[in-house]
């Protein structure tokens, strides 16, 4: 149970400063080191990439570049023909 | 007629203190707030219903609530005092959490880091006040604006302050819309807040496999304190990037986190009887709680001040603000604010980076927390 004592003491007596700056440094290593590890990655997998070639799944299939250009063109066919039909209707 | 006065005695009428009668009203506010405002009504509801259930006075000789030996209450309640719920939680987040932001701007992760910097100082500050060390380190982990961390980390630490803290952290979590833009907007110009940030690149399917794998490895290497929560959380990404386990990640991010979060909601909410929670420890906890919240925001933010001084692609320091890890209610809320300077400026997506770091962060904080403050 609290027992009301604000004392600057209670820091220094809880190694609150030395929990802070050892807990503080820590997270930064942990996240600066996976932030090197992603921007090293595409790089290692570039090399990787050069002698097995990325499959899709587990069935070896190479994988094909999403294009979206190509999804949006199909989109906006489709969008075009349905208001004609719609246009036709009334 | 005695049986009827014996009857009499035992009804909730003839028991109830005021003080229950002002959890239950808490109660309410929070079903009202996820009601009608929408604050984080998965959370808020389950816990508000539990707090009504748990300010009904009960019957001494009967095992009602929580905390009597052999109710069922109890029985849910273990998987929050044990530290069960937490980590299935995060296995559903890992299976719903989509780390491609966090891939294509690896320097955003940073601000997950400087986000953190509200947890220890919020640790220095219960120190202050006159907490015990394992109890301040408990507390000050709200500041990770992370409830599952939360509640992993004062079940292990502080027991008996769990009910004060999962009710702060939870309710400053869906307080972030009302919390954080003051602060972000204090720290920041207009001119900042209008800065672009380009498009991020599309990371590869090896790329998205190999993180959960490396990303664990990396943060349970140097702070095994963690490994409970990131495993989980790794774990339930691979589920979802491998694309071989699709049922498996399918269950993980629906049915499994929607029971686990009902049970944990709910008897979070039944721990706060009257007696045990209204009392100046959860005051002063809460008071903390909404310091924490704004000191970690503004250690983002400000962290993104300084990477724009020593980089030479700006960064909009709005974005520091999603470092503490409420997902992905932060993000949105820099969307929100960004928004309001320039309408065609989308930074969502950009947020979500350090958003998800700060979810790896404040892990890693709790490990470290745990690991040098459990007695």
């Amino acid at each position: 149970m609290y027992n009301f004592n604000f004392n600057v003491q209670n820091i220094e007596d809880g190694q609150g400063m030395g929990i802070a700056l050892t807990g503080m440094i820590i997270v930064f290593c942990v996240l600066t080191l996976i932030s090197v590890f992603i921007v090293i990655l595409p790089k290692i997998l570039a090399v990787v990439a050069k002698k097995f070639p990325e499959s899709a799944g587990h069935h070896g299939v190479p994988v094909q570049d999403e294009d979206d250009s190509a999804l949006a063109a199909i989109g906006y066919v489709m969008h075009m023909r349905r208001s004609t039909e719609i246009k036709q209707k009334v | 007629m005695d049986i009827f006065y014996d009857f009499l005695n035992t009804t909730g009428f003839a028991n109830l203190s005021w003080g229950n009668v002002i959890m239950i009203a808490i109660g309410i506010v929070f079903i009202h707030l996820a009601i009608t405002r929408d604050y984080e009504p998965l959370l808020l509801l389950p816990i508000g219903f539990g707090m009504i259930v748990g300010n009904i006075p009960a019957i001494p000789s009967m095992a009602l609530g929580v905390y009597d030996e052999g109710s069922v209450l109890r029985y849910i309640y273990f998987g929050v005092t044990s530290g069960l719920f937490p980590p299935l939680i995060f296995l559903g987040i890992g299976a719903m959490t989509d780390f491609s932001t966090l891939l294509s701007n690896p320097k955003l992760v940073l601000l997950g880091a400087a986000a953190q910097m509200g947890i220890f100082l919020t640790l220095i500050g219960a120190l202050y006040l006159g907490f015990s060390p394992s109890e301040s380190g408990a507390i000050g982990i709200i500041g990770g604006a992370d409830g599952p961390t939360a509640i992993f980390l004062s079940a292990k630490l502080a027991p008996h302050l769990l009910g004060a803290i999962a009710i702060a952290a939870y309710s400053y979590m869906a307080l972030v819309p009302v919390i954080q833009p003051p602060v972000m907007k204090l720290l920041t110009t207009r001119r900042e807040r209008l800065i672009r940030m380009p498009e991020p690149r599309k990371p590869s399917k090896r790329e998205r496999i190999i993180f959960p794998i490396a990303g664990f490895l990396i943060a349970t290497l140097i702070a095994p304190g963690a490994l409970t929560l990131l495993g989980m959380l790794f774990f339930g990404n691979l589920l979802k990037e491998s694309m071989v386990t699709d049922r498996l990640a399918e269950s993980a991010r629906t049915a499994m986190v929607d029971i686990v979060t009902i049970l944990l909601g709910f008897s979070v909410g039944a721990s706060t009887e009257a007696q045990t929670f209204l009392t100046p420890d959860s005051l002063l906890i809460f008071g903390l709680g909404a310091l924490s919240f704004a000191v970690a925001t503004a250690s983002g933010v400000l962290f993104a001040k300084l990477m724009n001084v020593l980089t030479k692609e700006k960064i909009n320091p709005l974005v520091g603000a999603a470092g503490v890890s409420a997902v992905p209610d932060s993000a949105r809320v820099v969307q929100m604010v960004g928004q309001q300077e320039d309408a065609h400026n989308f930074l969502l997506m950009h947020a979500m980076a350090p958003n998800v770091a700060g979810v790896i962060g404040s892990a890693v904080a709790a490990g470290i927390l745990w690991s040098v403050l459990v007695q």
